[in-house]
């Protein structure tokens, strides 16, 4: 008897932890109230969450977020702080010069070549990548904001997130849906 | 023991008590596996129920924060088709129902015994906070469902019905092995003292028995039966004693008068019936008192002993040769005896008291013996008149003088 709940609940934990791979679900979504500042405050409430649940390699004791491009939905960042229950500053630089110090980068609106080497440099450091409108999730972000008129949701990218330094909780990634290849 | 029928034999009493044995060990047994076995399944089950809550607790936690309830739902489904798991209910921190998840497929449950097990099994949910931030942002509340564990109960019923029946099995064979080695001996002690009882058969005895007690039981009656049989053998020698005192001469051995007569009296009886015929024949001592007088009762005694052997000596074994008191001595011929049969036999009684007698002081004497005989039916038909007939036939030889018969014998 415990025998088999042992394996049931070994299996149940395998299939949960393999669903990333497999299985197919719909981006986490979040109903929310239209218009713009209502869509910039469940933005903001929802980086907060995905903050929650990644873990750097040294612990923080505060989070640099730095936004890059263009955006629009980020107009209420001071809200995140406390969606993510950690002290969250946020600065506005430029994609050519990343602050050392970021922990996370939001990526608005960027041209081609500035979005390409702000990836390259960010890749293999311990930063949390979040871009702001891309619907395949393709732009090499860790996670991809899906802005509707009515809704909020989000996708992940675990090809960047398995070449990132950062940890991002494994139940979140089943929240979304899987895109690109684990190499 | 036939006369008592009612009464139950070893054997079932036996059969009776290890029945009885065997039923409440194998009862108190199977209703402690049971107790143990339920109270053990309980303490599973519901230990897998917590793990169940605390695993969904932990895995719908994301999904929760993010507020998806498909996510949420997404969450728990592989872990609601663990087996024991009845439902599973997602609340928030309002205790507003997000998600209710039922067991992938319930199962027929047409008697309602899942249900009452359900109810006896799980009497309370397990439940386990969402904690978000060391915050409680929702509940995970797992009912129990007992299906599963009606398996496991129907198959350890099963085991335990089996067991059980084995058990009979083993123990009747034990019991018979038990009444063999103890009923056994004791039928053979029965059955001994039983023929003792009937029969009188003192010679038998019991066998010797593999238990202590039968075993010294039947040594001891053994012994009584040898004690018993030593007393009827002797019983028997003084009485074959008795009666041959009671019908023989204590002196020469002979038959009595009493005998002579019983024997007379049977022989006139059978002559009578098959119409056959015999003879008596009637000897006084001829100067016997004169031995007496001259040389004492001692020499007396010792020429009637001699007298008596060489009667002995003259007869047949068929013939009966009594003493009928003092120097009277009468003997009884076989049936269809004849007269010249009489004849011989007298002449050579005559011979063989011819020679002399040695007394114990050494001296040599001669006895003569007087006869007369007397043929039945011819002299006589019954004893009376026989007797009388030999009686007088004997005075009158001896009054007519003995040399001259004796001569005229020779």
């Amino acid at each position: 008897m415990a025998v088999r709940a042992s394996a049931a609940l070994i299996a149940a934990l395998a299939s949960f932890h393999s669903a990333q791979a497999t299985d197919q679900y719909a981006a986490a979504q979040t109903m929310i109230a239209p218009g713009i500042a209502s869509r910039s405050h469940a933005v903001a409430k929802m980086i907060g969450r995905i903050i929650s649940f990644t873990q750097w390699p040294q612990p923080l004791t505060s989070i640099s977020l730095c936004v890059v491009g263009s955006t629009r939905f980020a107009d209420r960042f001071g809200e995140i702080g406390a969606a993510a229950a950690a002290q969250v500053a946020t600065q506005a630089t430029a994609a050519d010069a990343l602050p050392g110090d970021c922990n996370v980068v939001y990526i608005g609106a960027l041209a081609f070549e500035a979005h390409r080497r702000l990836l390259a440099a960010v890749h293999g450091k311990a930063i949390l990548t979040i871009a702001e409108d891309d619907a395949t999730c393709r732009g090499g972000a860790m996670f991809c904001l899906a802005v509707g008129p009515a809704s909020l949701s989000f996708q992940i990218s675990l090809d960047a997130i398995s070449r990132g330094r950062v940890k991002i909780d494994p139940r979140v990634l089943r929240l979304s849906d899987a895109h690109g290849e684990l190499q | 023991m036939s006369a008592r029928r009612s009464l139950p034999t070893l054997r079932q009493v036996l059969s009776n008590v290890h029945f009885r044995v065997t039923l409440f060990a194998a009862g108190i047994t199977g209703i402690a596996v049971l107790l143990n076995g339920f109270a053990t399944i309980s303490f599973y089950a519901n230990q897998n129920l917590r793990l169940v809550a605390n695993t969904a607790s932990y895995a719908v936690a994301p999904a929760v924060v993010f507020g998806d309830r498909h996510a949420i739902d997404m969450s728990i489904a592989p872990i609601s088709r663990i087996d024991g798991v009845g439902q599973i209910l997602i609340s928030d921190a309002q205790r507003r129902t997000l998600v209710a998840r039922r067991h992938a497929a319930p199962r027929a449950d047409a008697l309602g015994l899942d249900t009452a097990m359900t109810r006896l099994l799980f009497n309370t949910p397990a439940t386990s906070p969402i904690v978000y931030h060391d915050r409680r942002i929702g509940m995970v509340t797992v009912y129990g469902e007992a299906s599963p564990v009606m398996g496991y109960i129907a198959s350890g019923l099963v085991a335990a019905i089996a067991c059980l029946v084995i058990t009979a099995i083993a123990t009747h064979f034990l019991a018979d092995r038990l009444m063999q080695i103890v009923v056994r001996p004791l039928a053979a002690i029965e059955r001994v003292a039983h023929a003792v009882r009937t029969e009188r058969a003192f010679d038998m005895r019991v066998p010797a028995a593999a238990i202590a007690e039968i075993d010294n039981l039947g040594d001891d009656i053994n012994a009584l039966l040898g004690e018993l049989e030593d007393w009827q053998h002797g019983l028997r020698r003084e009485n074959a004693d008795l009666s041959h005192r009671a019908l023989h001469d204590p002196l020469t051995g002979l038959a009595n008068r009493a005998h002579f007569e019983r024997t007379l009296e049977s022989m006139i009886e059978n002559a009578r019936r098959e119409d056959r015929s015999f003879a008596v024949l009637y000897l006084d001592g001829d100067g016997f008192k004169a031995v007496n007088d001259a040389h004492g009762h001692a020499a007396g005694d010792a020429v009637l002993k001699e007298i008596a052997a060489r009667l002995r000596n003259c007869t047949h074994s068929g013939d009966l040769v009594a003493r009928l008191g003092g120097d009277e001595f009468a003997i009884l011929l076989p049936p269809d005896s004849v007269a010249a049969a009489v004849e011989e036999i007298d002449s050579r009684i005559a011979a063989a008291l011819d020679s002399p007698m040695t007394l114990p002081s050494g001296e040599r004497v001669t006895v003569a013996l007087s006869t007369g005989f007397a043929l039945f039916p011819r002299d006589g038909a019954d004893m009376r008149s026989l007797v009388h007939h030999a009686d007088r036939a004997m005075y009158v030889r001896k009054r007519a003088g003995k040399p001259a018969e004796r001569s005229s014998a020779r």
